[in-house]
């Protein structure tokens, strides 16, 4: 069940968690989905990491870019472009206000322990 | 499940060569994807979900690079629980997936010309305990909740989960006109309520009832409480006789 609620969650926001990942510099699938986890946010499968990362590319914000490995299949890098880099700070600010009025909301319905 | 990386690829390549995707992207993708199963080490099924369901969820859907995108189409329509899954069954043929319900528990679809593609769809009970069983048994398979409402929620797939290339969409019917869809059962048990109601409201206003408010009120609730148990009875047994008889309004 707390995988579910994780999972319905995330929906809202995946998007710009992959995002965030690129802030730093370029990065792949595999540690995308390794950083996710460590942030605690769950085991994010490759079953839902590409179609996001496809989309990403598709709206402008993320470009990819296959290099082939000297040893073993390539992978394909992904950065941000300026149109990401802007989307990540306007959409992370309504996330934050939305976390905001969903925290006030429990907090008042009695949760605060 | 598919545990072989080679047959998997095959199925995914097809999948997406089917939905128009250039084979260069899908080399690129599979290249991208084979490296990230030599990472994690899972099986590929077990990684990214069923083929024909990935290739969908990744790019199946989406207009080649270059080509103009078509502006999607929008519909908002809803039916009784004795004609929604006929109904559902029909307009996912014609390409119209189930985006969410909204508050009034009406179905909101998108459809977008040029790369709609055929959708199915499932109603289940989740109330209670049953929703983490559901829930488990229909993911894996490739079932998506789209919508809950109540005691019971919508699940889409794409049909090419089930049906592979078959489940292609060639030519779009147009976008119906009603948005409105009520069964013979559905549209005999809202005539009799609202016959009940007006009956009990005009008796109430001419005084013929010669009965406190408070009973009118109750006879009133009670006739709606058995129309929800007999609704729900319905949801139980999967009643459906939407088939011949639903219309749009």
């Amino acid at each position: 069940m707390a995988a579910d609620r994780r999972s319905s969650w995330l929906k809202g926001v995946l998007d710009l968690l992959v995002l965030s990942c690129l802030t730093e510099g370029e990065s792949y699938g595999y540690e995308i989905s390794k950083a996710l986890a460590e942030a605690g946010l769950g085991e994010i499968k490759g079953g839902t990491l590409y179609p996001v990362l496809n989309r990403l590319e598709e709206a402008g914000l993320a470009v990819g870019e296959f290099r082939v490995a000297e040893r073993g299949p390539g992978r394909r890098y992904y950065h941000l472009t300026e149109a990401g880099r802007r989307h990540l700070a306007t959409e992370t600010d309504a996330w934050l206000d939305f976390h905001t009025a969903v925290k006030t909301m429990l907090h008042t319905g009695g949760t605060t322990r | 499940m598919n545990t072989d990386p080679t047959t998997y690829f095959d199925e995914l390549s097809t999948a997406l060569r089917t939905a128009g995707v250039a084979e260069a992207q899908i080399a690129s993708t599979v290249a991208e994807l084979t490296g990230h199963l030599a990472e994690t080490g899972t099986a590929p099924e077990e990684e990214f979900g069923p083929a024909a369901v990935f290739a969908a969820q990744l790019g199946g859907t989406a207009p080649a690079a270059g080509a103009p995108v078509a502006e999607a189409e929008t519909w908002t329509w809803t039916a009784d629980i004795y004609s929604d899954r006929h109904l559902l069954a029909v307009h996912g043929d014609e390409g119209w997936e189930v985006e969410r319900l909204d508050t009034l528990g009406r179905f909101v679809c998108r459809r977008v010309p040029g790369s709609a593609m055929r959708w199915e769809y499932r109603r289940e009970l989740i109330s209670g305990r049953r929703r983490a069983r559901v829930l488990a048994e229909l993911e894996p398979e490739g079932w998506e909740m789209c919508g809950e409402w109540v005691l019971y929620a919508y699940f889409k797939r794409p049909k090419a989960a089930s049906e592979g290339p078959a489940a292609e969409l060639a030519t779009l019917p147009a976008k119906p006109k009603g948005w409105l869809y009520l069964s013979t059962r559905g549209r005999w048990m809202l005539a009799a309520w609202a016959t009940l109601l007006v009956f009990l409201g005009t008796a109430y206003l001419i005084g013929a009832l010669h009965m406190p408010s408070y009973v009118a009120a109750l006879i009133a609730t009670s006739g709606a409480a058995a129309a929800a148990y007999g609704t729900k009875r319905d949801l139980v047994k999967g009643t459906d006789d939407g088939k011949t008889t639903a219309k749009a309004r």
